[in-house]
This record gives C-alpha cells, structure tokens and sequence, in this order.
C-alpha cells in the first residue's frame, strides 16, 4: 500500500495545478475546463455515459479474446512448423506497421457501421504483442530441461504441454496485459470511423459540439476503461502464473 | 535361464574404441572430442570421470544417454558403444538412465513433490503405487519435510537433492550425473557425497559420475577414469580400494590421501604435455 502513496500524492498536485491554472488565467472552459467541473459531470451522467463505455468494453474484450486466441494459435503452429513461421511471421511483423488508424475506415466500408469492424480493430491491435510473446515463451526454453524430457524419453506432446505451455505462460501474460490496453484503444480508433454509440462516438459528437466537458469525461472514462482491463489481467495472471516474476512484453 | 546369465554376463556399459566427433558445419575439419576410448563398466560400479575442463566429460555422459543423435546432433561416431548390449538410444527408449544435469533442472512452476513425480506423469505408470514411491524416494535423500515447497524457495544443496529423487524416482539401472554438486559448498557436496554412496548401497544403480574435484572422485569410486584433454583418451583408470566403506574418517586416511595425490600427478603429468 505504501508504494502508491507518491503516485496519489503526485495526481493531487496535478490537479491543484490544473485547477488553479484555469481560475488565474480564467481559461475559458471550452478550451480546458476544470477538474471541478469535470468531476461533477462525470458523475452525474452516469446511465448514458455507462453505456456508452459498457458498449465499448463489450468490442474491446471480444476483440481482445479473439485477438488473443488468434495470436496464441498462429504462435503453436509457428513452434509446430519452423517453414510457416519463416512464411508468415514476417508479413504479421509487416502487417503491424500499417497503421490501425488507416485500417479502421476500410473496416467500416467493408462491414457497415455496426460492432463487427470495431471487434476486428480491437483484435488486430491485440494480436500482435500475443503472437510475439508466445512464440518467443514457446520456443525459449532451457536447453537442459530439453534434455531432462529427452532423457526420459517424453514425447513431443509430453514436451509441448509439460515443459512448453507452462514456460511461455509468463510471456503470454505480459503480451495480454498489453494488449487488453491496446483492445480498447482499437475500439475507440474504430469508433471515431463510423458509429452510434460508443466512448469514440461520444468523444467525437462532444469534439462536433465543442462540450470540452464531455470530451474530459469520455477520455477519462476510456482511461479507467483501460485500466481495468490491466488490471483484471494482472489479478488472473497472479493466480495462473504464481511463480513468475512478472515479465514485461516485447511490442514487437 | 540361459538367457538369463547371457543378461548376467553383459557389462552394463561397453565403449570399444569409441571415439566421436562434431563435423564442422561448412563440411572442413571436423572436432573430435572422443578418440578410442574404451572401457568396460560392470553392473553396480561407480566410475567417476574427472579430466581437464572441456574435454568431454559431458559429451561421454550424453553420448552413454543416448542424448546425442547423429541426425539432429551431427555428430559422428567410430567404434562401439553398448549399453547392456544395447545401442544408446534402445536403452533410452527402455527407460534405463537418468539423467542428473549439473543444474537441478527443477521446473519453477511445480512443487517439490511434483518435480520429483514428473518421470512418473512422462512414464504413464499406475497411479496409486507412484505416491508411495515418491513418499519413498524424497525420505531416502531426506527433503520429506520439504516436498511442498516451491524450487525457488529452497537452498541449492535442497534443489540438488530434489534433483537426485527426480532421478532415482526413475529406478534406473543406471544413473548418469554430471557434475551435480558442482555448484555447492564443500559441506554440503561432502554430505551429499555419504548420502550417495548410503543410496547406492540399497538400490546398486550403476553411476557415471561427472566431476571437477579430485577428493570427490576418489571418495564416490570403484574406479576413476581420468581422461586427457581434447580430444579425450582414456589417460588412466585407477581402482580406487579403501579399506572399509567410507566415512568422514576416510577423508583424511593415508589411503585416500594417497589416492588423491596419485591422481593430481597423473593431472599434472597431463598438464605439463601442454
């Protein structure tokens, strides 16, 4: 409990400088509205604002499980095939420097406005760090377990399930703690191409109407959107992997 | 029956000038680790192999494992290896070594108990009889206390026993360490050094036993092979013969002090070649 102490300290200074800020410059409040102001709009708006961001956690999770199931499958066929991994593994490293942004409008022409582009945004974004990270906690093993199994003859399932998928569980979870982040950064970005509801849509109409207000409001609800989402990962990984340190993902 | 003592005449481990060697992979010159080593091993012996570093001691005890390949590994090999007249690999498959590497090899995310069960899991064997024989193996090296623990949470001398019981847990014919206790300080090695030999007195594996120190080869031993530097001969094996079974007195009797120093000069013999 102590170590979040300076971080809580920290946020409070912030927000004191913002506010007073705001009132000595007297900055107009479509340009930076107060904390004091936010807060209470935050707060009161609470049932159209909750399912705008209950409808954007719903794309980002199940983008985020498909994302997620895609990677660590197309990781297992990688460790399985040596040639489909030298075949695909460098056009899904090539894929991830489009920009997902750039994606996103093709997506919403392709399959209309509805939740299904932004499922598919949020899973491409989730895809990446998972692939990597799995594939690489797969195929990083330590050479004299290898030869522990040998020397018992273990078969190569035996190998795979024993001794590979407990040792690439550490590095799956890193790449899920990022991605769960990305899933939600993914809705969002696919939201902002072509929606009705949702925390994109919210931030873009507000931006259109020039309520600044609810523009805070939505980004900060995206936020702790976000958070959640890393931390109810982190709680999983801390009964699934309690043996690991954590280990922090490679972006690719 | 007669087959019988046909089993009961075949060494346990036959090398007949045995020499193996690692082809470059550009197809120039070859390394070769092993040249024409021979030595035959009985039933129930302990050999330890000492030599100087690098030279091949690993590679001898992987390639008795049946551990090297030729199609994966590359390695080439002359002469003849046979494990109770079996090629390596035939004897892997019948599960007859374990293997004991000079790290413990635990698996981080099982407890003691479980790491020490493992062989069991890869070996599909009958379930209920296997929790016995754990509960047996883990008192004979004396961690019984400790068989819930996490590896992380035990000293490397613990970490080093869990390791033994993984390997005895196998009931192998033949136990193969290389340099087990290697890593461990001298009172530990040197108790864990007894509780071998008291081990070895009940289940009489045969042991191939890796290490760099002389006191521990001379006190283990039937026999010590002591091999040349690259690539490794047999330079000399000596027959070690203590009055009695050992014990701490041992380890400043004449005769063993005596033995020691013989194979510190065969040692420096070798070095002064260099």
């Amino acid at each position: 409990m102590r170590r979040i102490v300076p971080a809580v300290i920290f946020m409070i200074c912030i927000v004191i400088l913002w506010e007073s800020v705001v009132h000595v410059f007297t900055i107009p409040e479509y340009l930076l509205p107060a904390p004091s102001a936010i807060l209470p709009r935050l707060l009161s708006m609470n049932a159209g604002l909750l399912t705008h961001t209950g409808y954007t956690a719903f794309e980002s999770a199940l983008g985020f499980i498909l994302g997620s199931v895609f990677g660590i499958l197309l990781a297992m066929l990688f460790v399985h095939s040596r040639t489909l991994e030298l075949g695909i593994y460098p056009y899904a490293i090539a894929l991830k420097t489009v920009p997902i942004v750039a994606i996103a409008p093709l997506l919403i022409v392709w399959f209309g406005n509805g939740i299904l582009p932004k499922v598919i945004v949020a899973a491409v974004i989730s895809f990446f760090p998972v692939v990597v990270n799995t594939t690489k906690g797969l195929r990083n093993i330590d050479a004299e377990a290898f030869d522990l199994f040998d020397s018992m003859s273990a078969t190569k399932s035996q190998v795979f399930f024993k001794l590979r998928v407990p040792s690439a569980l550490p590095y799956l979870f890193a790449a899920l703690r990022i991605s769960s982040t990305l899933a939600v950064i993914g809705a969002i970005v696919g939201e902002f191409s072509g929606a009705d509801r949702g925390l994109g849509f919210f931030i873009m109409i507000s931006s259109y109407r020039l309520e600044t207000v609810d523009m805070f409001v939505g980004i900060l609800a995206s936020s702790i959107l976000g958070i959640l989402f890393f931390y109810g990962i982190a709680i999983l990984e801390k009964f699934i992997v309690p043996w690991e340190q954590r280990l922090s993902a490679d972006m690719a | 029956m007669l087959l019988d003592t046909q089993e009961q005449n075949v060494p346990a481990i036959n090398f007949r000038r045995f020499s193996l060697a690692y082809p470059n992979s550009k197809g120039g010159l070859s390394l070769q680790v092993l040249r024409d080593v021979s030595l035959t091993v009985q039933r129930g012996e302990i050999i330890t192999i000492i030599g100087p570093s690098g030279c091949g001691k690993t590679t001898l005890l992987r390639a008795v494992a049946g551990l090297l390949t030729p199609e994966d590994d590359k390695v080439v090999c002359e002469g003849s290896l046979e494990v109770f007249g079996m090629s390596p690999w035939e004897a892997k498959r019948q599960r007859m070594f374990a293997f004991t590497f000079q790290n413990p090899v635990l698996l981080p995310w099982r407890n003691v108990r479980q790491n020490v069960g493992l062989p069991l899991e890869i070996m599909n064997s009958g379930k209920r009889k296997d929790a016995q024989l754990i509960d047996e193996v883990l008192s004979m090296v004396g961690i019984g206390d400790f068989d819930k623990a996490m590896p992380s949470e035990i000293s490397g001398g613990m970490q080093q026993r869990a390791n033994l019981a993984r390997a005895l847990v196998q009931e192998p014919r033949i136990l193969l360490m290389d340099e087990p206790f290697g890593s461990l300080d001298e009172v530990t090695r040197e108790r864990l050094n007894f509780e071998l030999l008291r081990i070895h007195r009940i289940r009489k594996p045969t042991i191939l036993f890796v290490t760099h120190s002389l006191s521990e080869a001379v006190l283990l031993a039937d026999r010590v092979l002591i091999l040349s530097k690259r690539p490794s001969t047999v330079r000399e094996v000596i027959t070690v013969e203590l009055p009695q079974e050992p014990t701490e007195e041992t380890l400043i009797s004449s005769e063993y002090l005596g033995l020691v120093r013989r194979i510190r000069e065969v040692f420096a013999g070798e070095d002064s070649t260099v």
